[in-house]
């Protein structure tokens, strides 16, 4: 499977580039197809990278260099938690187990950007995207799973970039930070939090 | 050439509006199951203790060569043989190892009766619940704190349902029965966790290595 995304992506770059040097790139709009990768931060519960993640987004241009458009991602975490005996703080009572622990989250929200001048085939921006977020957290023990979901506010901001292969066609990649608030009393988690790292592809609708 | 830029436009939303839709109308379909195969190795193990009891003040104790036994089938009300006796010998070696002394029914009352109880078969029922009725929908050990400021206090005996083999090893204070007027729970391990369907040593397995493990956590048992 990688290797024909990247075999794609080589063709496209090769159609693309002849038409790209002749033509001025134009965006209008655009919709861009991602994998995301993330790393959770400040959370007891889990800290290990999660490669299962992914976005979806589409934007439109109200002004040369700057855009407003609607966004989704989703992300699966999770972490094994090895054998460990938990103590009640009075001592009258231990539970021995391993878990695993699991956080999905998926942020919907409604973003904008702002475009920055790089050249005829690279395009830097920065923006945010403001939401909610579903999210379930998930405690799995021996054949059992305590779960809890809930919803919360997001906000992303982010700084990214595009480049082209062809005037419809280019690479998409941005780096950014996804805080929400959902909640879970039980697991103790007052706040959600990643860092996000996309690479896919963007399609232009002009 | 315009109306052609209008309709690409629109496609293209349209697309990413439907995928969108799919995505939202999915919630939690995107989720990657995770892999739980190794939690099944071990079964998990809660002891709880009588905060008021002083186990140095116990010096000796009784368990029965069989085990009880709840299962599906009216007739396996007791086990016994070898894999009953791997079982209860743990008990034993655990108990010897914190420093008590076996007392044979022969020779009168011990200061402490245990028994264990292994409940297998059994399509969601079980005894011995109590205090980790409320676990199943709070993970540990944080929410421990909430949930027994209620007042609850000892579990005893009662009925729940499980789909899976639980065992249960209760130590009873025989010692003081006649001050008490009745029989004290002291100590409880509720070991519980998948059973294989079709090999009984397995089980037998599972369960010696939890009460091995019951006794471990418990650092407070001790002569």
């Amino acid at each position: 499977m990688k290797k024909l995304i990247i075999l794609i992506y080589i063709c496209a770059a090769c159609l693309g580039s002849t038409n790209a040097q002749t033509t001025p790139w134009r965006l209008d709009n655009f919709a861009t197809f991602n994998w995301q990768i993330a790393t959770p931060l400040s959370t007891n519960y889990l800290k290990e990278t999660s490669l299962a993640g992914g976005n979806l987004e589409y934007r439109r241009f109200i002004k040369p260099n700057m855009s407003v458009g609607i966004g989704f991602s989703w992300n699966s975490f999770e972490q094994y938690v090895p054998p460990t005996v938990y103590d009640k703080p009075d001592g009258s009572r231990q539970i021995y187990t391993d878990f695993v622990h699991q956080v999905y989250t998926l942020p919907m929200y409604l973003n904008a950007h702002y475009y920055f001048k790089g050249g005829d085939k690279m395009k830097p921006y920065a923006g945010i995207g403001l939401g909610a977020q579903y999210s379930e957290q998930s405690a799995y023990y021996n054949i059992f799973v305590s779960e809890e979901d809930n919803w919360g506010f997001v906000a992303r901001p982010e700084a990214g970039l595009l480049y082209r292969f062809s005037n419809y066609f280019g690479l998409h990649a941005n780096v950014g930070f996804n805080y929400a608030t959902n909640k879970n009393e039980a697991l103790k988690i007052d706040e959600l939090k990643h860092v996000y790292y996309n690479i896919g592809i963007f399609w232009n609708g002009y | 050439m315009s109306k052609i830029k209008n309709m690409k436009s629109k496609t293209l939303f349209i697309v990413t509006f439907v995928l969108g839709v799919a995505f939202l109308a999915s919630l939690g379909a995107c989720r990657k199951e995770p892999n739980t195969e190794d939690l099944k190795l071990e079964q998990v193990v809660a002891t709880d203790r009588d905060l008021a009891a002083n186990f140095s003040d116990y010096a000796t104790f009784f368990i029965s060569d069989t085990v009880s036994v709840v299962a599906s089938a009216s007739t396996d009300s007791i086990l016994t043989g070898p894999m009953a006796l791997q079982m209860v010998n743990a008990v034993k070696i655990n108990m010897t190892n914190k420093g008590y002394t076996f007392r044979p029914r022969a020779q009168g009352l011990p200061d402490l009766g245990l028994r264990l109880t292994v409940i297998k078969d059994i399509t969601r029922t079980a005894v011995c619940g109590g205090w980790w009725d409320g676990w199943w929908g709070y993970y540990p050990p944080w929410y421990w704190g909430c949930y027994y400021c209620g007042g609850y206090y000892y579990p005893w005996c009662t009925t729940y349902t499980y789909t899976i083999g639980t065992s249960t090893l209760y130590m009873f204070d025989i010692k003081n029965q006649g001050t008490n007027h009745n029989i004290r729970a002291l100590w409880g391990a509720t070991m519980f966790g998948v059973f294989s369907t079709t090999n009984n040593q397995t089980n037998a397995d599972l369960t010696t290595t939890a009460i091995n493990q019951a006794f471990a956590q418990s650092t407070y048992l001790k002569k």
